[in-house]
C-alpha cells in the first residue's frame, strides 16, 4: 500500500475511549500514520442508531483504502451494534460509489487468555468481508485483554511487547499491500500469562471489586431462580 | 409444563411460516411457547461494564426488557435462537439479547473442554435449538454456525445443543421432522 492512502478505524467496543479495543486499533493506526496513511476514527455504538452518522460511516467506507475493525468479544461473537453496523454496510454497499478496492481487517481481543476463542468471530467478519467485496487481509485474535485494561499499548510495558512485535508486523504487512503473515497473528495470540495464573489472579480480582461495592457475599445470588 | 422461549431474530416477516410450524410442534409436544419478536422490542446493548457481576450480581444495570429476556432464559427449559444465518452467526436483533445474557453466568473462571469459561449461576438450565434461515444453502456459513451454537452452548451449559438450517423453499415438512428429532432430545434430557 502507497503513501496518501486512507485508513478507517472502525471501533467496536462500547467503552469507546477507555476500551482495549481502541488501544489495539490505535497503536496500528499510529504505525500506519508513520508511513503516511491518513486515518478517520469511528466507534460503532455511537453511530449505529443514528441515520446521519450512518450516512457518513458510508462516505467513509466510500474514501478509505484500508477498513480496521477492532472489538471485544461478546459472547462467542461480535457486541450487537458491532454486527447492526456490518448489515448496513452490507445492505448499502451497492450504493458505495468508489470503485477502487478496500482491504478489511479485523482485531478481536477476549477476556479469556486464551486467543483462540476468538476464532469463531474473526470468521464472521471474514465472511462480512467477503459478501462486502472487500479484499480480507486476515483476522487478529488477542486473548487475556484484562490484562490490557484500555490503556494504551506504549504503556503497558514488557507484557505486551509480542502484541506490539505482532502489530508491527502486521502495519509493515499492509503497507506492504500483503496479508497479515502468520507470524504476526501467533505472536500477538500468545498468552501474557499462563492460563491456570489468569484464571487465579481474575478470580480474586472479581471478589476485590465486588467488596469496593459491598457486594461480595452477594456474587453467587440467583435473582431469577423460580 | 415444559417452558419454551423462541428468541426470532428475524429481520422481516420472509421466514414467518417457519416460525409458526416450529410454534406448532413445540406446542403438539407439551411445551408452554413464548415467542418475542425481538426487532419490535426496545433492548439497549450490553455496555460490558461486569457490573451484573460485582456490583448487583445476577442483574444488569439497564433496567430494560433486557432483564425480563435474561430471566425468561433462565426460567426456561429450552431456548429457540430463530435468526437469519447473519455472515455465518446471528442477526443482530438475536444478539442484542444474546449479549444481554451475561448477568445469568458468574464471573469465576473455570476450565471446560480445555477452555476458559464462566462458571455457572444456576443449577438448572436451558438447552438450545438454534434454527438459522438462509436464501441459499452456503456450506460455509452453516459451517460456522454450527460452530457458534457449539461455543454458546458451553458458555451458557445447555444440556442439548443443536443448530438446524432452513434454506428458501425447502420442505417444510422436512425440516420440521428434522425438528421434531432435536425436540425429542431435548424431551429426554430435561
Amino acid at each position: 500500500m502507497s503513501t496518501n492512502k486512507k485508513a478507517l478505524l472502525l471501533v467496536g467496543s462500547p467503552k469507546g475511549e477507555k476500551s482495549t479495543s481502541l488501544s489495539l486499533g490505535n497503536y496500528l493506526i499510529l504505525r500506519l500514520e508513520e508511513f503516511g496513511i491518513v486515518y478517520e476514527k469511528r466507534f460503532t455504538h455511537r453511530l449505529v442508531n443514528r441515520e446521519e452518522k450512518k450516512q457518513d460511516l458510508l462516505k467513509m467506507i466510500d474514501n478509505a483504502d484500508l477498513i480496521i475493525l477492532s472489538f471485544p468479544l461478546y459472547v462467542d461473537s461480535l457486541p450487537a451494534p458491532v454486527i447492526k453496523t456490518m448489515e448496513f454496510i452490507n445492505e448499502k454497499k451497492e450504493k458505495l460509489e468508489s470503485k477502487k478496492s478496500k482491504s478489511f481487517i479485523a482485531i478481536c481481543n477476549s477476556g479469556f487468555p486464551e486467543a483462540s476463542q476468538s476464532t469463531i468471530a474473526l470468521q464472521i467478519c471474514r465472511i462480512f468481508a467477503k459478501d462486502c467485496g472487500f479484499i480480507w487481509k486476515g483476522g487478529i485474535a488477542v486473548g487475556g485483554g484484562g490484562a490490557i485494561h484500555g490503556v494504551p499499548l506504549q504503556e503497558r510495558g514488557g507484557m505486551v511487547r509480542n502484541v506490539i512485535k505482532g502489530l508491527d508486523l502486521t502495519a509493515q504487512a499492509l503497507m506492504d499491500s500483503k496479508e497479515i503473515p502468520q507470524e504476526a497473528i501467533d505472536l500477538i495470540s500468545k498468552k501474557f500469562i499462563p492460563s491456570t495464573l489468569y484464571s487465579m489472579f481474575g478470580n480474586l480480582g472479581w471478589k476485590l471489586q465486588a467488596r469496593r461495592y459491598s457486594a461480595k457475599k452477594k456474587l453467587r445470588d440467583k435473582p431469577y431462580s423460580i | 409444563m415444559m417452558k419454551a422461549l423462541l428468541l426470532d431474530g428475524s429481520l422481516n416477516n420472509e421466514f414467518d411460516m417457519i416460525h409458526s410450524s416450529i410454534v406448532e410442534e413445540l406446542e403438539r409436544n407439551g411445551f408452554e411457547v413464548e415467542s418475542i419478536l425481538l426487532r419490535e422490542v426496545k433492548v439497549a446493548a450490553c455496555q460490558g461494564c461486569f457490573d451484573c457481576w460485582i456490583k448487583t450480581p445476577g442483574e444488569c444495570k439497564t433496567d430494560d426488557y433486557g432483564r425480563d429476556v435474561a430471566k425468561k432464559m433462565v426460567q426456561s427449559n429450552l431456548i429457540i435462537h430463530f435468526t437469519p444465518i447473519t455472515f455465518g452467526g446471528y442477526s443482530s436483533e438475536l444478539k442484542k439479547v444474546v449479549d444481554r445474557f451475561i448477568p445469568t453466568i458468574l464471573p469465576f473462571f473455570t476450565k471446560r473442554k480445555g477452555e476458559t469459561h464462566h462458571k455457572y449461576r444456576y443449577e438448572k438450565r436451558a438447552s438450545i435449538i438454534a434454527v438459522g434461515f438462509s436464501d441459499e444453502p452456503d456450506d460455509e456459513k452453516e459451517s460456522i454456525f454450527n460452530e457458534l451454537v457449539y461455543h454458546n452452548s458451553l458458555n451458557m451449559g445447555a444440556p442439548v445443543h443443536e443448530a438446524i438450517i432452513y434454506i428458501k423453499n425447502q420442505s417444510k415438512n422436512d425440516f420440521i421432522n428434522k425438528f421434531a428429532k432435536i425436540l425429542k432430545k431435548v424431551e429426554e434430557t430435561t
